[in-house]
């Protein structure tokens, strides 16, 4: 296994080498000026958005499209957005910790992401300099409101089966477009439409459409689960001229805007879940303390506290994680901007290059804030399922998550199906390290002890997580791969493979990040640590199940009994007591009445 | 019209306050914000300039390094520029010492109006500005929930048991704000950008070119207050319950 410490990171190079606690990006780097977004960000969702919360969730679009309005007058819009455009042209955190924090607005934050996101990148990205010039000073304000139109009736997940269409008119000037789309986010409010269409049936195209444009119309609002702040309409293309100039990209490149763009949507949606996990803890932990049984406060009995320490170490490792994705991505765009024509080329590059993470951002935090809202909501008990308490709209506006952005199992797909494209093309040094593992775990009795590490149990559980991941790669590989088609057939395997990468970036991350508030003397940094041990029992559990269903799946007999004697001397991980860790934990976060580690203010 | 603002960075009001083991307070983590008192000052000012009544704004602040991002939240609030006098040579900042030292820098500055919240959340002394208008022998018209200016003067109403007191000074004055008067404005995004160029000069007490005041104040030791206990609550007939009450009083409580 490659033990040196790289550089210049790579997607998926955690998996094969070690990283440098000093050189991963931690919330706790956020620079003063990070804060003092947030802080507005803040201040406009508490001012501005909580307010009128009920009458929002009974969407009211003009009163949804004011607040919008309101957003961009306080600048929310304009962050990554170049001077030349109108905006401030700054780096992906700010974008990121804004994101965060309007992550507890619900649906709010829905219009907010879309109009900051999907509603602008592709003009941002893609666009050509007049597309930029007319459009992105309006969209940096507000003035204009945007949205995007991919998802089609007969095309979910399987988006570039888009069946729109569009056609050269005779004289050449437009493109007709004809189709319906649905699932709009900001569909009702916007004034502007990024849509997909294909040219001549095949050529898969994106398109701006400005709202009053004859033919173009939009549908109802869909009744929603959740979320319910936030626009969600069809809209329908009924000979629409489009002028030939708004096309977006290339005539037939329109899949390179939806998946580059995708994966920064991914980034960005698990950002927004952190926000709302903080809020939902914040929110169990102020009920919990008010609340009484038995002359006891809720936030008193272990059980709950368990609970809480829960909350807090999912909270932990998804900003963690995602920080970190941010922090190599941001590295890559920083470059990127040293020079201006190629700077939008070597954006995406970094974007491309981090794909998989992004994906396992998505995943991990929309899941993690799945299970954060859902025990907030039980720590409330009965009240928890009464609207008066706001974790219920908590509750409800966390489900999209896991749908939207790709559905966590196109994602889980992604994850792995990647990482073996990247194996299999040399890209990453992958099947070099699994055969080789293989080797070392078949002959030497165990991991050697790592010495140096300020958190030596964490340090070894984390080098165990790999070679267990590389070993049964390696072992899933040698049986499956000979024909490639085959392994895309087993999803099982590859979600399992998914959730054992995922898990692990998790956990190293939430150890990395520990390990740089040790070596920074933090005095919160015993609470880093038990929230990163924390993480480790929690870790090493998900992966041993994951992997144990991976062997039990696809081995059997003497392979499956030869397979299963390494796993159980790989999974022999090290001893947490999460009864003690966890009400130290719990302890912290009921101190500070919300999340112990938020560095935001 | 030049307006200066003295401002001072307090714990936020919702903070959690801890002692550490030497019995100081532990304000390493605690979240500072400007004085929310002196923030509807730098609020009144700058919707003043915004107006055109005044034309420049200026915020004085005595406080340690972190003072600064008190300063700077001003300048992004729309303040022309900010100076920062480091409080660290000062054994006690205690309100005299404050109000000498902002006195000697205001001897030198030319302003017309000077705003200042009425009281900190810190200390709840309303000491300062008071002190400092006494210094400079400046009229003063403190507690003001409305500001208007004239031609050299200023007018200022304030609440006085149910009533208006409408009071009018010749400038240069102080005037001191009250809650109510207006709602502080938070930065817009590029607004925070456009603080970062802003002037935010760093004064030295020798820069002032005086020695650091002996403080009246010597603080002995700090105590958080004791915790609440819980209301007890008698019941049964008025009589009842007052007779459990005063035993309550004569032997739990023991103050009667």
């Amino acid at each position: 296994m490659a033990t040196e410490t790289q550089s210049k990171m790579q997607g998926y190079s955690f998996l094969i080498s070690e990283t440098d606690a000093q050189s991963v990006f931690t919330p706790e780097d956020f620079t003063d000026e990070h804060r003092q977004f947030a802080e507005s960000a803040d201040q406009f969702v508490d001012q501005e958005i909580m307010p009128d919360v009920q009458a929002l969730e009974r969407l009211d679009r003009e009163l949804l499209t004011r607040k919008v309005k309101q957003a961009g007058e306080v600048g929310l819009f304009m962050i990554e957005i170049p001077e030349a455009y109108g905006g401030l042209g700054l780096d992906l955190i700010s974008q990121l910790v804004v994101t965060e924090r309007l992550g507890r607005s619900g649906g709010f934050s829905v219009a907010y992401g879309v109009q900051t996101g999907i509603g602008s990148e592709p003009i941002l990205f893609f666009g050509t300099p007049e597309q930029k010039e007319k459009y992105l000073p309006r969209l940096a304000t507000g003035e204009l409101i945007g949205a995007y139109g991919l998802t089609e009736p007969g095309s979910g997940s399987d988006a570039l089966a888009a069946r729109s269409t569009a056609t050269l008119s005779e004289d050449g000037q437009h493109y007709v477009l004809n189709g319906s789309k649905c699932f709009i986010s900001n569909g009702g409010i916007a004034d502007l439409y990024t849509i997909f269409a294909k040219v001549d049936g095949d050529k898969f195209t994106g398109f701006l459409i400005e709202k009053d444009t004859p033919g173009f119309s939009v549908g109802a609002e869909e009744q929603k689960m959740g979320i319910k702040s936030s626009s969600t309409t069809t809209l329908t293309l009924e000979n629409v001229n489009v002028p030939v100039d708004n096309i977006v990209g290339e005539i037939g490149k329109g899949h390179k805007i939806a998946l580059n763009i995708l994966n920064l949507g991914r980034l960005k949606l698990g950002i927004g879940a952190i926000g709302a996990m903080k809020d939902a803890l914040q929110e169990a932990l102020a009920f919990g303390a008010q609340r009484k049984q038995f002359q006891t406060r809720l936030v008193d009995f272990p059980l709950l506290q368990q609970k809480i320490a829960g909350m807090v170490t999912a909270t932990y490792a998804s900003e963690s994680m995602s920080y970190r994705t941010a922090g190599s991505i941001n590295e890559g765009i920083k470059e990127a901007a040293a020079d201006a024509s190629t700077m939008f080329a070597k954006h995406l590059a970094a974007l491309e290059e981090f794909s998989g993470e992004c994906a396992m951002n998505k995943v991990y935090d929309s899941e993690c804030l799945g299970r954060v809202v859902d025990e907030a909501l039980q720590m409330h008990g009965g009240y928890g399922f009464i609207e008066e308490y706001s974790v219920a709209r908590g509750y409800r506006d966390a489900r999209i998550s896991r749908i939207y952005e790709g559905t966590n199992e196109i994602n889980r797909l992604y994850i792995t199906g990647n990482l073996l494209k990247r194996a299999m093309s040399g890209r990453l040094p992958l099947v070099r390290d699994a055969q080789k593992i293989a080797e070392v775990v078949r002959g030497a009795p165990g991991p050697p002890a790592r010495n140096g590490s300020p958190l030596p149990d964490v340090a070894q559980a984390v080098a165990n997580t790999k070679k267990l991941f590389l070993f049964l790669c390696g072992a899933v590989a040698e049986k499956l791969m000979p024909d490639s088609e085959s392994i895309n057939k087993q999803q099982e395997a590859l979600a399992w493979m998914a959730d054992m990468v995922t898990e692990i970036f998790a956990l190293e991350s939430s150890f990395l990040r520990a390990v740089k508030r040790i070596h920074a003397g933090d005095d919160t940094a015993s609470l880093h640590e038990d929230v990163a041990r924390y993480q480790m029992a929690d870790s090493t559990s998900n992966l041993e199940r994951s992997g144990r269903e991976l062997i039990d799946g696809y081995f059997a007999d003497d392979s499956r009994t030869t397979i299963l004697e390494t796993f159980r001397r790989l999974t022999d991980w090290p001893h947490v007591n999460k009864v003690e860790i966890g009400r130290r934990l719990a302890r912290a976060a009921v101190a500070a009445e919300k999340y112990p580690f938020e560095v935001l203010g | 019209m030049k307006v200066v603002v003295l401002v001072k960075q307090t714990f936020a009001t919702e903070a959690r306050i801890a002692l550490d083991d030497s019995g100081e307070i532990a304000d390493e983590k605690v979240k500072r914000v400007v004085n929310p008192y002196d923030e509807f000052a730098v609020e009144e000012a700058v919707k003043m300039r915004d107006a055109g009544t005044a034309e420049h704004v200026t915020v004085v602040s005595v406080g340690p390094e972190s003072a600064a991002d008190a300063c700077r939240h001003c300048l992004a609030m729309g303040v022309d520029d900010a100076i920062l006098i480091d409080e660290s040579e000062i054994e006690t900042a205690d309100a005299f010492s404050v109000a000498e030292v902002l006195g000697a820098a205001l001897k030198d500055m030319e302003f017309d109006l000077l705003l200042a919240g009425y009281v900190a959340v810190d200390d709840n002394a309303s000491q300062v500005a008071v002190r400092v208008a006494e210094i400079l022998d400046l009229p003063q018209i403190n507690v003001v929930s409305r500001i208007e200016v004239g031609d050299g003067e200023v007018t200022a109403w304030r609440e006085a048991d149910g009533q208006t007191e409408v009071t009018t000074a010749k400038l240069p004055a102080l005037v001191t704000t009250d809650k109510g008067i207006n709602k502080p404005r938070y930065p817009k995004l590029p607004n925070i950008m456009k603080a970062k160029k802003k002037p935010l000069v760093t004064k030295s007490l020798r820069d002032l070119g005086m020695a650091a005041p002996a403080p009246k104040v010597k603080v002995i030791k700090h105590s958080l207050p004791a915790a609440k206990q819980r209301a007890k609550l008698f019941e049964g007939t008025p009589a009842e319950a007052a007779a459990q009450l005063v035993e309550a009083l004569r032997n739990e409580a023991k103050v009667i």
